[in-house]
């Protein structure tokens, strides 16, 4: 049987949210999905930090806002949903992957709209 | 809360190539994907689609679930050139596979 370290292909999104809260209901909402195939693909879930690129522009926005408020910069951290898709081949990990996606904005779609 | 523009990103990698999938947010984008949904082959047919995708409203979600739309795009039409082009069936099956993948057409339709 095959795994994860056999696994040549990879496929990561990275998905920012206003705050971890989001990110941590979008990752529990999709977690749950089987994996039909474990020896063909994994999927890994997990919230992360915006990393000193990601984060520039923001934590310039938000410190602006702060000092014109006269408040302490602060960032919210793990703000960032990441999957992680590992398989054997192109086919498996788009099929998982477009279905991921799909699920995920319906999760958006909710946040959205309440 | 932040007021920047939420955008998200993929990477692909395999053993023979590395690619970054960004967005760019001053292009427009939609709700309504092109490798998703049902094929023009089935609407011309006279199907309606009832799980169309509501349009986004204006707002860093909604924009975000656009985002995610052209990026679903992006990735799917990129693994499937990728499977067109591994060599792992010939072209007439790979052309069937990337009409059901990304054109919704049934497999069984005959032409």
């Amino acid at each position: 049987m095959s795994n994860s370290a056999e696994f040549t292909h990879a496929l990561k999104f990275k998905i920012p949210f206003h705050t971890a809260k989001q990110a941590t209901i979008a990752q529990n909402s999709l977690n749950p999905d089987p994996i039909l195939k474990p020896n063909e693909l994994t999927v890994k879930y997990y919230t992360t930090s915006p990393t000193t690129t990601e984060s520039n522009s923001r934590i310039s926005a938000t410190a602006a806002a702060a000092e014109t408020a006269g408040k302490e910069v602060e960032v919210e951290k793990n703000t960032v949903l990441v999957i992680e898709f590992n398989g054997f081949d192109d086919r498996v990990i788009r099929v998982a992957a477009n279905n991921v996606i799909e699920n995920l904005k319906t999760v958006v779609e909710c946040f959205e709209n309440f | 809360m932040t007021t920047e523009e939420l955008l998200p990103t993929a990477e692909y990698a395999a053993p023979d190539l590395k690619k970054s999938f960004t967005i760019d947010p001053t292009q427009k984008h939609s709700t309504q994907g092109k490798t998703t949904g049902p094929s023009d082959h089935v609407l011309n047919a006279g199907a309606v689609d009832e799980d169309m995708p509501s349009a986004a409203s204006d707002t860093q979600m909604g924009r975000l679930r656009e985002y995610l739309t052209t990026l679903q795009d992006d990735v799917n039409t990129f693994l499937t050139e990728r499977m067109q082009h591994s060599g792992s069936a010939n072209d007439k099956d790979n052309d069937i596979e990337r009409r059901v993948l990304d054109e919704g057409v049934d497999e069984d339709d005959d032409e």
